[in-house]
């Protein structure tokens, strides 16, 4: 195509995996929240954020985000996050493990029971897959 | 939690180029499925993946490289 730019063709392919790499630490930043709030927030005294630290770091993640997650465990004092786990079959009767880090676990489950085993098939607390 | 570190504290000392550690579900009976369903499941997974508050997804399938 003439006169067409460069971005104009990796603009697709970039903003996905923008998309993807935000995504990916959003889900870090929560877990570094999370584990600060509930513990220590020393990562030498604190084994799940330690883990959870050592995790962002090894998806590249910036120091300043670290930071800037635990910083945010000592403000979110009203929240409270909740580790849930979901099991259930998907299609073609693979068997699938979700865990899930939740402020509200009436959401999520609602959103599993609706979007989810509607399309995809049951998905329910623990307790299907592993005995 | 603190064993999983201090395993891997000793590995680092031998291994040089470390990848990752991280604690896991590994399923004893693995599924296969055939290739046109591959596209399925690898939907379905991203669509269980995309939610903001899933932090894992473990599955029994078995992917063919290719």
């Amino acid at each position: 195509m003439a006169g067409h730019s460069h971005w104009a063709g990796i603009k697709h392919k970039k903003g996905k995996a923008d998309k993807q790499r935000s995504k990916i630490f959003s889900k870090l930043s929560k877990e570094i929240t999370v584990a600060a709030k509930l513990g220590d927030k020393d990562p030498a005294m604190n084994p799940r954020l330690r883990s959870a630290i050592q995790a962002a770091r090894s998806a590249n993640m910036p120091k300043d985000n670290i930071e800037r997650a635990i910083d945010k465990s000592s403000a979110a004092t009203g929240v409270n996050f909740e580790n849930l786990r979901y099991e259930g079959f998907g299609p073609d009767k693979i068997a699938v493990i979700v865990e899930t880090l939740t402020d509200n676990k009436n959401r999520t489950a609602s959103k599993y029971q609706n979007n989810i085993s509607k399309k995809w098939g049951k998905f329910r607390h623990s307790g299907i897959c592993i005995t | 939690m603190s064993d999983i570190y201090n395993v891997k504290k000793k590995l680092e000392t031998t291994v040089s180029n470390f990848i990752s550690t991280e604690i896991e579900w590994i399923a004893l009976n693995s599924a296969n499925i055939n290739e046109e369903k591959q596209e399925t499941v690898i939907e379905f997974l991203e669509s269980l993946e995309d939610d903001d508050d899933v932090q894992n997804v473990f599955s029994n399938v078995n992917f063919q490289n290719n």
